[in-house]
């Protein structure tokens, strides 16, 4: 039964023309991005090198290829994609209160939390699916356009260099990390939307509360530092830079494989998953006995 | 095939819907009459487990729905109030949609041939964005129909029909009944519709049930109330209604 709702679950998502605007805004969004550094990327290199120009002598044409893009990328607009999963997520229960479609769904046979988990694991795939199309313009298509080298990732006292050859799996755990990130915000419009008869209401709610958080944590004063940032989801919501930030013998050499703060990502990502789990297991309570009087 | 005992639903401090109790056997149509906000739609959210109930039991072919809500559910079929369906959805689409949630697998000719049953084959491949509220009442129709059911439970299903279609919907009403067998548990605004099509009515009033009657003994009632000097047989049902909820 579970397998048959998700379907039409995700039968639903993809036939929706709103869906696709999505797919559409990332690619038109990375595309941009590729031709600006394209075009400018000299200049923006610059921007990092000139605060580190004591201890940095690669060429920049070298700095600028298709991984450092990627990165870039991910930088500017991995912090925005939560909008675009709560437009979906946020919609999945108020939007079908809202038109009137979930006094069938919830008349049908299959229990309630079985039609909120199916629901949840749409989300979630269309997370997925929306990571990996990122993926296939933001990786795939900078590679074709800027090329392979060596990784330079900048910090703000320091730099890390990540031979090519040690970079493509920080790629991947990245992008598993922030589908992990995306799902938490899923789990979040799908809680708000529990609550709702409107699909803006959640979806809103969902961006507002991203923003708040975002605010607090870029404020860093010591009053949020030392007791909401902690345990902020947005705070790891950005822990996939953590893969991209190696770890260096006492010469300043880059060692492959590392990690610099292995423990710092795995309690980043128990968060996430503990928040997703607790909002969804919110959902389900709330949705389980709502009376459905739309 | 459905008991209600002492059903009740509270908002708050008001009572929607007041210690109601009714039967429907099988192979009726039910008619289930009262006026805006006497109860209607509680009551039949209460019976598709849509909304809680304060207290009362509900029983489906012998079993509760509090209990066997899976096995009850798979075994109705329901329109409730206004059919809102997927705009961006096909006919054919929206019976595979439902088929699914039954737990069946979608079959195409038996599909087709609902909509066919429903007048709907012409459209079924269009989106129901581009449908008339008519149609896609029809629609709503079919989709409570895809699973087979044993049961239906109608809330104005002739809201929005022109009067052809209001024609068509009593027609298809009869014939799942007399032909099929299935149990048909009808409310409408419509007591002329009701009249030509119910064995028996309920009737509601501020949440409480002020009649159950077939239609037979409705008439005979209709008489002992000096009624029987109205012109046709089709108004019995309005005056008796009007003589109860009036009061």
């Amino acid at each position: 039964m579970f397998a048959s709702i998700l379907y039409t679950e995700l039968f639903k998502i993809f036939r929706r023309p709103r869906t696709y605007i999505s797919f559409g805004a990332i690619a038109v969004i990375v595309l941009l991005v590729q031709f600006a550094l394209r075009v400018n990327g000299t200049e923006f290199i610059r921007f990092f090198t000139d605060s580190q120009a004591d201890t940095f002598e690669i060429p920049e044409s070298q700095i600028l290829n298709g991984y450092f893009v990627c990165v870039a990328i991910l930088h500017l607009i991995l912090i925005h994609v939560p909008l675009l999963i709560a437009l979906i997520a946020g919609d999945m229960i108020a939007g079908e209160a809202q038109t009137g479609t979930l006094r069938m769904l919830a008349a049908q046979p299959a229990s309630r939390t079985t039609l909120l988990l199916a629901k949840f694991s749409a989300s979630t795939i269309y997370v997925i699916l929306l990571l990996l199309w990122m993926a296939l313009f933001a990786l795939g298509g900078s590679l074709l356009l800027f090329g392979q080298e060596d990784l330079v990732v900048f910090r703000e006292t320091d730099l890390h260099i990540i031979s090519q050859q040690d970079v493509i799996w920080r790629f991947v755990a990245a992008f598993i990390y922030a589908a992990l990130a995306l799902t938490m915000i899923a789990a979040l419009s799908l809680l708000l939307s529990v609550f709702a008869e409107n699909a803006l209401g959640p979806i809103v709610a969902t961006v507002c509360i991203v923003i708040v958080f975002t605010i607090l944590q870029q404020l860093k004063v010591p009053v949020f530092e030392q007791t909401i940032n902690p345990w902020s989801f947005t705070t790891h919501m950005l822990g996939w830079k953590g893969f991209f930030y190696v770890e260096k013998t006492s010469e300043g050499v880059t060692i492959n494989g590392s990690i610099e703060n292995p423990m710092a990502l795995v309690r980043s990502g128990a968060i996430l998953i503990g928040y997703t789990l607790l909002f969804v297991f919110i959902a389900e309570r709330v949705y389980r006995k709502k009376d459905i009087l739309c | 095939m459905l008991t209600v005992r002492g059903l009740t639903k509270q908002f708050g401090e008001f009572t929607a819907v007041d210690d109601l109790s009714f039967n429907v056997d099988q192979g009726q149509v039910y008619g289930f009459l009262g006026q805006n906000g006497a109860g209607k739609s509680t009551t039949i959210r209460m019976l598709l487990s849509l909304i809680r109930p304060t207290a009362g039991e509900i029983n489906f072919f012998g079993e509760s729905l509090f209990t066997n809500r899976k096995e009850i559910l798979s075994q109705i079929g329901a329109i409730v109030e206004k059919p809102d369906l997927y705009k961006y959805l096909s006919a054919l689409e929206h019976l595979n949609l439902f088929a699914r949630f039954g737990g069946h697998r979608p079959d195409q000719k038996k599909h087709l041939l609902l909509l066919e049953k429903v007048g709907l084959a012409q459209r079924a491949h269009s989106r129901v964005g581009t449908y008339s509220q008519g149609m896609r009442q029809r629609l709503a129709l079919a989709c409570a129909l895809v699973n087979d059911p044993s049961l239906l439970i109608l809330d104005e299903p002739t809201n929005g029909l022109d009067p052809q279609g209001i024609a068509d919907m009593r027609q298809l009403i009869r014939s799942l009944c007399k032909e099929q067998g299935k149990t048909v548990l009808v409310s409408s605004h419509l007591l002329s519709e009701i009249e030509m099509i119910a064995d028996r009515v309920l009737i509601i009033h501020k949440g409480k049930k002020v009649a159950e009657e077939s239609m037979q003994s409705l008439t005979e009632k209709a008489g002992q109330l000096k009624l029987q000097a109205l012109p046709e047989k089709r108004y019995v049902l309005e005056a008796y209604f009007l003589s109860l909820t009036s009061q």
